[in-house]
C-alpha cells in the first residue's frame, strides 16, 4: 500500500513508465487528464459511512474507466483551468485516491498535495533540453522552432500551475526522492529503479505497521 | 563494466554512500583524499607528476594508494589561492580523473567528475541531495561533530564546491539534467539508496542512447 508522484517536464516523456510502473506495482494509474476531470466530476463526493465509501470507490473506478486521457497537445495549448476552485477540488481528489492507496499519478501538483505523507513516494523526470525539442519534433512532427517554442511555453505554464502548490522552484531536487533524467536512462532501467524504491518503501511501512 | 561518479551536497553521504557501493560491485572507490594528494604532489613538482605518469602507465591506483595524506585543498581553493594555481589544479584534476575513467570500474567522488566525463559513455553520473538539517544531522552522527561544527562545515564546504565546480562552466552543478539519477538521502535511507545505485551500475549494459520514451 504506497502511492507514487511522477511528475515531469514537459517533453521528458514519461506516461509509458507511469503505466508500466502501476503494471509492475499491480496498482491504478492516473493520468494527469484523468486526474483533471475527476477533480470536476468526483471530489468531495466521498462519502463517511463504510457501505457509501464502498460504493464510493465502485463509481470512481467506472469513472475511471471512462475517462480516456485527453489529447497530450491540447491539454498543453488549451487555457489553463487552474482557477482556485478546480485547485480545491484537484487536491482533494488527489488526496482522496492516496488515501486509497496503490495508485500512480502523473503530475497535477500531486508532488505538494502529498508531500508529507510517508507512504508516497515522489519522482521527477527531466532531460536535457535538446533532447527534450528532439522529442517533441519527432512525436509531434514540429518543427526546432515551434518545438522549442512550445516546451518553452510549456515550461512557463507548468510552473504557474504549480506555483498554486508551492512557492518554490518545482525542479529543486530535494522536493523528490529520486530524479531520473530520461534523455539518459532506458525506459526498463527507470521502471526498475522506480518499482524497486516503491516496494522498498511499502516493505518499511509494512515493518513500521507491525510494531 | 562503468565508471560511478558521485556528485553530492556535503553531508548527503556520498563517502559512505560511494565506499558501499565500490565494495557491493567490486569496483575501486576513488574520494576525493585520494584525488588531492596527488594533485599536491602536483603542485610540488610538475616534473614528479610527469614521472608518475610516466612510470605508472596503465595502474595509476597502485601509486595514488602508496601517496602520504595531507590537507592541502585550503591552500588552493581557499581566498588566498591564486587563479594561477586554480587553473592548475583543475588541469591536474581533469588529467586524472580521465585516466581513472580509462581503468574502468570505479565510483569516484566529487572533484567535478561529472562535468570531466560528462559525455564519456562508460559513466554513469550520480547527485546526492538531502536537506540541511539531515545533512548537519548526518556530519554529527558519523563524524562525531558538534553540531555548530558541522553546520560551519557544511556552509564552507559548499561555498567551496561552488566555486570549484564554476571552474568546469557546465551551469548549475544541481541541475539534475547532468546526472542520470539524483537521489534524495533525507528520504531515501543510505542503505536503500546503495541498492538503488548498485542496480544503476548492474542495469548500465541496458542503457541505450535512445530518445526520450512516453
Amino acid at each position: 500500500m504506497a502511492v507514487v508522484s511522477i511528475s515531469r517536464q514537459f517533453g521528458a516523456g514519461g506516461r509509458t513508465l507511469g503505466v508500466l510502473v502501476a503494471a509492475e506495482l499491480g496498482y491504478h494509474f492516473l493520468h494527469e487528464s484523468q486526474l483533471d476531470q475527476l477533480a470536476d466530476k468526483a471530489a468531495g463526493s466521498a462519502p463517511a459511512s463504510e457501505v457509501g465509501q464502498s460504493q464510493y470507490r465502485r463509481q470512481v473506478v467506472e469513472l475511471l474507466t471512462s475517462l480516456a486521457p485527453s489529447n497530450f497537445m491540447d491539454r498543453w495549448t488549451s487555457p489553463e483551468g487552474d482557477d482556485k476552485g478546480h485547485i480545491e477540488r484537484l487536491t482533494q481528489v488527489v488526496q482522496e485516491l492516496a488515501d486509497e492507496g496503490n495508485v500512480v499519478m502523473l503530475g497535477r501538483g500531486s508532488q505538494f498535495t502529498l508531500r508529507y505523507r510517508p507512504d508516497t513516494v515522489r519522482i521527477l523526470l527531466v532531460a536535457e533540453l535538446p533532447q527534450r525539442i528532439g522529442f517533441m519534433m519527432k512525436n509531434y512532427n514540429l518543427d526546432q522552432i515551434s518545438a522549442k517554442r512550445l516546451i518553452s511555453e510549456a515550461d512557463k505554464k507548468r510552473a504557474r500551475f504549480l506555483n498554486n502548490f508551492y512557492p518554490g522552484e518545482p525542479d529543486e531536487a530535494s522536493l523528490y526522492h529520486l530524479v531520473l533524467n530520461t534523455s539518459l536512462l532506458s525506459l526498463e532501467g527507470a521502471t526498475s529503479q522506480v518499482t524497486k524504491l516503491v516496494k522498498r518503501v511499502e516493505a518499511d511501512l509494512k515493518k513500521q505497521a507491525q510494531i | 563494466m562503468a565508471v560511478l561518479t558521485i556528485s553530492r551536497q556535503f553531508g548527503a553521504g556520498g563517502k559512505t554512500l560511494g565506499a558501499r557501493v565500490a565494495q557491493r560491485l567490486g569496483y575501486e572507490f576513488v574520494d576525493e583524499g585520494l584525488m588531492d594528494k596527488v594533485a599536491e604532489k602536483a603542485n610540488v613538482s610538475v616534473k614528479w607528476v610527469e614521472g608518475v605518469e610516466r612510470e605508472a602507465g596503465g595502474h595509476l591506483m597502485r601509486f595514488l594508494s602508496t601517496l602520504v595524506p595531507s590537507s592541502f585543498i585550503d591552500r588552493h581553493l581557499g581566498e588566498s589561492g591564486s587563479d594561477f594555481d586554480e587553473k592548475r589544479y583543475v588541469e591536474f584534476l581533469t588529467r586524472i580523473i580521465k585516466d581513472l575513467a580509462r581503468e574502468d570500474n570505479m565510483v569516484i567522488l566529487g572533484r567535478g567528475s561529472q562535468f570531466i566525463l560528462r559525455r564519456d559513455p562508460n559513466a554513469l553520473h550520480v547527485l546526492l541531495v538531502a536537506e540541511r538539517a539531515d545533512r548537519i544531522k548526518f556530519m554529527v552522527r558519523n563524524y562525531n561533530m558538534e553540531p555548530e561544527k558541522a553546520e560551519a562545515m557544511i556552509n564552507r564546504e559548499s561555498r567551496r564546491r561552488e566555486r570549484y565546480l564554476a571552474n568546469f562552466h557546465q551551469g548549475d552543478p544541481n541541475d539534475p539534467s547532468l546526472y542520470h539519477m539524483v537521489l534524495n538521502t533525507s528520504l531515501v535511507p543510505l542503505e536503500a539508496a546503495g541498492e538503488q545505485l548498485v542496480e544503476l551500475v548492474l542495469g548500465a549494459v541496458d542503457l541505450s542512447a535512445e530518445p526520450i520514451w512516453d
